[in-house]
């Protein structure tokens, strides 16, 4: 029956891809017809290629990175100095650049380190083959569907002359539309001053950085474009790390004498920054009128959402060592740090953590958001499940997440169903920022790397480790950094692109999810996407399936907005509900399966308001 | 803390791991064990097998550390053909070095070897027990924690390990039996009511929680560690005053926690203490600084600087710790010696200076401070002791550069604010004196240093164009009302005396004499005696701080001789 009804839809999917980004009629969904279905793929750069295993319902990825065309490899600039940033960064963006329904991807690249350095003193080179001179790199997704519903996934360098050939040394990226004219600009951390590039439409990019006024100066790593007054203009969080400078470094050893990388308590921490956008192309720094600049940590994962349901956004901040925080909206330009008494700031000891990446997702399907984060390692990631009643509650030991973490150090993450059973499942990027002995005593030149994990939601009660079935992209070990999420060949399963320190991108194509029903979303308020909407897929049986739109979390790096509903065994939907930022609440009944709709506030059938 | 990793273990590829190869790569070992040197029968019955050991790269490790590996290798060669208690005891000592480095990975097999060769002894097993805990391998940890408890039933640190273990991994439910031991060998704990607290948190057994941690605060009432578990119970059951009363008062949570609460482990404490390097030193230096073991924290740097005597911030620390130990002459050399070995360390010209404006050697103290704020234009802290140090020497002018340089960088600084005024008093330019008073007031309104000060200024300046007697007054009446000092009685008296009330101002004169003497400051009753009897004879007061009035002396109480005598100059 599956198979029957994916071969009648999927030929019309080439020719109604485009349309992603196109107005909607009012009153109804604009949809698409289903593109997934790739049955026969199979030769290098087709994307979707399924094997036996797959229809055993694991979650399995490979990575396509270098037979898409995708050939950035990050260099992180050090020279044996073990200078504290060069194992940050980077991170990278999936975003539709150019308006054409599909992600096009951008990396933030490094330098060289230190005062008079140069590459000749990089202790691993760039590639021989690597374009130099080293500047962020921006590709191009020119996905092909065809016909027949099988796909090519080929990427095109669109660096030069895009505007985004930036040649300072990054750390990561948050992406939003900020003038509402349609196209998503982006930010773009660093130490030293951040950058605005705006979306010029036709592949270019201006740095607009001094007209904005949100070239904040100190080291920023995670950041998010967030409407958080409901004047429809997004507005921004940057989330900085320490007070650092590089040319004030002091070595930092091992118990036994080894130089090492420094700790984070080895700086200060250095306050964030909240952007109000005036709606003209400028920003005004309201730190301090928002009551956020007197309590601070090292941030380095940032996540908005609305998490006490009042249809105000609310912003969620990961630090590195200290206390992370909660700032809830208070609806009048100030927010109020409720992290400790909702339980979101340490673990379940009264602990501080090293929180690096951050995400927020009902994974247990009670109609409410639950955060994971991830840490240091000899921490474990850590999951908090929110009780409804804005209270959380630290239970990453009992849903097994806690344990098999603890050897490792996680960056980028994001609660993701990747296997479309309908319950959301968890992708840890990781990569130690201290040397671990056993690589260092086999030789090797950048002894941090780990291999990343996964792990499969059991149905709302825990989680099982299925790492060892991913793939053999798995049994990679890198110094893992930024990861971001998304759909990246339009198939109906969310794909991730994991950015490496000091090593290559890997695009981890997810083989297994669009095997079973799922609906793509896109979520449009005014001209851009509403980032913080909430989606609830209703079925003939089982839970209301909440997801959001978002591009922040995870850790530096900006993800699709688009939500994929996976359907798990349902067939259809019966309905879909959007809580929409500011509070409208709409219904859609038309949304037809394994396929994109664009849902627009404002055409849908207003709502009696509320989650179920 | 460093973590070195046992599971990323690299094999083949350099940069491809299988999952787990940690695990598989210590199988292969073990089944290669037995051609190597390490093992094997010497006759008689026959010897367990044993892992091969080999110590990790110690290049970069600090020559001390080498030594001492070094020479537990040495002992693990030389106990070959002893019994196998002396094997497992140099084999154990070799581990428990290597853990201590963190060498987590090199210690697995030396420890293992041990428990080997000494299957029944309690020992070796609970430090394997930790090492996999400390690895992250806590189903290994809980496994060896249980076989540390079943050679020695009554160890009360490996029941609440192992409990604790449990709990971490999510097996809330399995630990009741050996909560029952742990309540057997000592009832009435904070430790095992602590964790029974913790695991009724687990199973969400919020009523059970409060009922057990409460119990903690009554047998330890410093258990911070309990607050925050305690706070999360509370607000479970919906008491949300409660829960903040304890989130108030929480601290000291993460993993081993159970220390704060007087769980004594003295084999782990051994191991704390096993490595020398000037590293380990001055951590467990900072440890004892935490805790306020000024004593401790000086033994240990000075350990360190034993190892490392070149390190000029380890000296500059260890002058810290003795200083903080109450030995401030040790701290002397200490100081001098980092700065010979490191001239631009400006933190050491700044305590130096602090320790030399102590001992009463002024002139040194300001060449030390003059020092740290041309290497660290941006201290403020740097800048205000210089300037207090001029102005207490007679430099009044030449200070009050430093003290303004002071407010430039950190506004928040307010002794450089009144050390400015009082420096401008001092030079008679009363005028400017009132000017940054004032400004000081609208930036803190009522602050009642600055009050105080310019009701004084108002009342008492030479000065005719500077003195207001009715705000002078309107100040001290709002002052009195909050602050019943002397300081401020005498203010309210010059103020009545610049306005005529002279009856008055000898009522509140008489009061600040009285209350000082009854203070048993004869010397300060004797100073303001001086004005009382001028209101007696119907004169206003025209000098508003005497020339020995100790805000004329600012810095610290000097200790004459606790430096010794100065060097000639």
């Amino acid at each position: 029956m599956l198979s029957t009804v994916r071969g009648l839809r999927s030929g019309l999917a080439a020719a109604v891809l485009p349309l992603l980004a196109g107005a909607v009629a009012c009153g109804s969904a604009e949809s698409v017809p289903p593109v997934s279905g790739a049955d026969g793929g199979g030769p290098a750069g087709d994307a979707a290629a399924p094997s036996a295993a797959d229809s055993a319902g694991r979650i399995r990825f490979t990575d396509r990175a270098r037979e898409a065309g995708i050939d950035f490899e990050h260099f992180n600039g050090m020279s044996g100095e073990f200078y504290f940033s060069e194992i940050m960064g980077p991170g990278a963006a999936l975003f539709d650049m150019d308006g054409d329904g599909d992600l096009d991807a951008y990396f933030i690249q490094g330098q060289m380190l230190g005062p008079g350095r140069t590459l000749d003193d990089a202790l691993t080179p760039p590639a021989p083959d690597a374009p130099l001179p080293l500047t962020d790199r921006l590709y191009r997704n020119d996905l092909e569907v065809r016909a027949d519903g099988s796909r090519t996934l080929r990427f095109t360098d669109v660096t030069a002359g895009s505007g985004l050939d930036v040649r300072s040394y990054g750390m990561g990226v948050a992406a939003g539309d900020f003038d509402n004219d349609g196209r998503v600009d982006l930010y773009r951390t660093r130490i030293g001053a951040n950058q605005l590039f705006r979306n010029n439409g036709d592949g270019t990019f201006t740095d607009v950085t001094e007209r904005s006024g949100a070239g904040d100066g100190r080291w920023g790593v995670s950041a998010s474009f967030v409407d958080v007054d409901g004047d429809g203009w997004l507005d921004l969080y940057v989330g900085n790390y320490v007070d650092y400078d590089l040319e004030d470094e002091s070595p930092c050893f091992a118990v036994t004498g080894e130089r090492d990388y420094c700790a984070p308590k080895s700086y200060p921490a250095a306050p964030d920054r909240l952007y109000r956008n005036n709606g003209d192309g400028t920003f005004a720094d309201v730190t301090a009128a928002a009551g956020i600049g007197g309590r601070y940590g090292p941030a380095l994962g940032v996540l908005t959402a609305d998490f006490n349901a009042d249809g105000w956004m609310d912003v969620y901040v990961a630090n590195d060592g200290e206390p992370n925080q909660l700032w809830v909206n208070r609806r009048d330009g100030t927010f109020e740090d409720r992290a400790l008494l909702a339980g979101v700031a340490l673990d379940f000891t009264g602990g501080v953590e090293a929180s690096m990446g951050v995400d927020a997702g009902d994974f247990d399907a009670d109609g409410d958001d639950d955060l994971f984060m991830t840490h240091v390692s000899a921490e474990t990631n850590t999951l908090y499940v929110n009780a409804g009643d804005g209270f959380f509650e630290d239970r990453s030991a009992m849903t097994g997440l806690g344990a098999p973490s603890l050897p490792y150090t996680g960056f980028g993450t994001a609660w993701v169903d990747f296997d479309n059973d309908g319950w959301l499942d968890l992708l840890a990027v990781n990569g130690h920022v201290q040397v671990i002995e056993g690589l260092a005593q086999a030789g090797d030149p950048f002894p941090l790397h780990q291999p990343n994990q996964v792990f499969r939601n059991r149905g709302g009660g825990g989680f099982d480790d299925v790492t060892g079935e991913a793939g053999p992209v798995f049994e990679l070990s890198e110094v893992g950094r930024g990861a971001a999420f998304g759909d990246v060949d339009n198939d109906g399963d969310v794909d991730v692109l994991v950015v490496n320190n000091n090593g290559p991108a890997r695009l981890l194509i997810n083989d297994s999810g669009h095997r079973k029903r799922w609906v793509g979303l896109r979520l449009v308020g005014g001209r851009r996407d509403a980032l913080g909407a909430r989606v609830g897929v209703s079925r003939e049986s089982g839970p209301v399936l909440w997801r959001r739109a978002r591009a922040d979390g995870s850790y530096a790096s900006a993800n699709d907005p688009r939500v994929v509903v996976g359907l798990g065994t349902a067939d259809a939907v019966t309905r879909v509900r959007v809580e929409w930022p500011g509070g409208r609440v709409e219904d859609w009944t038309d949304v037809p399966v394994d396929g994109w709709t664009t849902l627009t506030e404002g055409t849908g059938r207003p709502a009696g308001g509320g989650s179920e | 803390m460093r973590v070195r990793l046992l599971r990323a273990i690299a094999t083949g590829h350099p940069n491809l791991i299988g999952h787990g190869a940690g695990r598989f790569a210590l199988g292969v070992l073990m089944a290669a064990a037995c051609t190597l040197p390490a093992c094997g029968p010497r006759g008689g019955t026959r010897a367990p097998d044993l892992l091969p050991v080999a110590l990790p790269d110690l290049d970069g490790a600090h020559a001390s550390v080498r030594t001492q590996m070094q020479a537990a290798q040495a002992a693990v060669a030389a106990a070959r053909d002893g019994s196998p208690a002396e094997r497992a005891a140099a084999y154990g000592r070799l581990g428990l070095l290597l853990m201590a480095g963190e060498y987590l990975e090199a210690a697995e097999p030396s420890l293992a070897n041990a428990v080997r060769l000494l299957p029944d002894e309690f020992r070796w097993t609970y430090y394997l027990a930790h090492l996999y805990r400390q690895q992250g391998d806590l189903a290994q940890a809980a496994d060896y924690f249980e076989r540390a408890h079943d050679r020695r039933p009554d160890d009360f640190p490996a029941l609440v390990w192992l409990v604790s273990t449990l709990l971490r991994l999510g097996q809330p439910e399995a630990v009741e039996p050996w909560l029952a031991q742990a309540r057997a060998l000592r009832p009435g704990s904070a430790v095992v009511r602590f964790q029974e607290g913790r695991t009724a948190v687990a199973t969400r057994d919020y009523a059970g929680a409060v009922e057990h941690l409460t119990a903690v605060l009554r047998l330890d009432p410093n258990a911070s560690v309990a607050h925050y578990p305690l706070a999360m119970a509370y607000r479970a059951l919906g008491d949300l005053e409660a829960a903040g009363y304890h989130l108030d008062r929480a601290g000291g949570g993460g993993e081993g926690g159970e220390g704060s609460l007087g769980l004594s482990d003295p084999l782990m404490a051994d191991v704390a203490t096993l490595l020398r390097s000037p590293q380990a030193h001055r951590g467990r230096a900072l440890e004892a600084d935490a805790v306020g073991d000024w004593p401790e924290a000086a033994r240990q740097f000075q350990m360190a600087v034993e190892l490392a005597p070149d390190d000029a911030v380890l000296r500059l620390s260890l002058a810290i710790a003795h200083d903080r130990a109450g030995n401030p002459r040790a701290a002397l050399p200490e100081l001098e010696a980092a700065l010979r070995l490191d001239t631009e360390l400006t933190q050491a010209h700044y305590v130096l200076g602090t320790l030399l404006e102590r001992g009463g050697r002024d002139d040194e103290a300001i060449d030390r401070f003059t020092v740290a704020v041309a290497q660290d234009p941006q201290s403020a802290e740097a800048q205000l002791r210089l300037a207090n140090a001029l102005r207490r020497t007679g430099r009044v002018e030449d200070s009050l550069v430093p003290y303004r340089r002071a407010q430039e960088i950190d506004a928040g600084v307010e002794e450089a604010r009144f050390g400015e005024v009082m420096g401008l008093v001092r030079l008679g330019r009363h005028g400017e004196a009132r000017a940054r008073l004032e400004a000081a007031l609208r930036r803190r309104a009522g602050h009642p240093l600055f009050a105080t000060a310019l009701a004084r200024l108002l009342a008492a300046s030479p000065d005719a164009r500077v003195r207001d007697g009715r705000r002078a007054f309107q100040l001290a009446e709002a002052l009195v009302a909050e602050h019943k000092t002397t300081d401020v009685a005498e203010t309210m008296a010059m103020a009545l005396a610049e306005l005529g009330e002279f009856r008055g101002a000898m009522e509140w004169q008489q009061l600040a004499v009285d209350v000082a003497n009854d203070a048993g400051r004869p010397d300060l009753a004797a100073r303001m005696s001086d004005n009382l009897a001028r209101y007696r004879r119907g004169e206003p007061c025209r000098t508003p701080w005497r020339d020995d009035a100790p805000e004329h002396r600012p810095g610290p109480v000097v200790e004459p001789g606790l430096l010794g005598p100065a060097p000639e100059r």
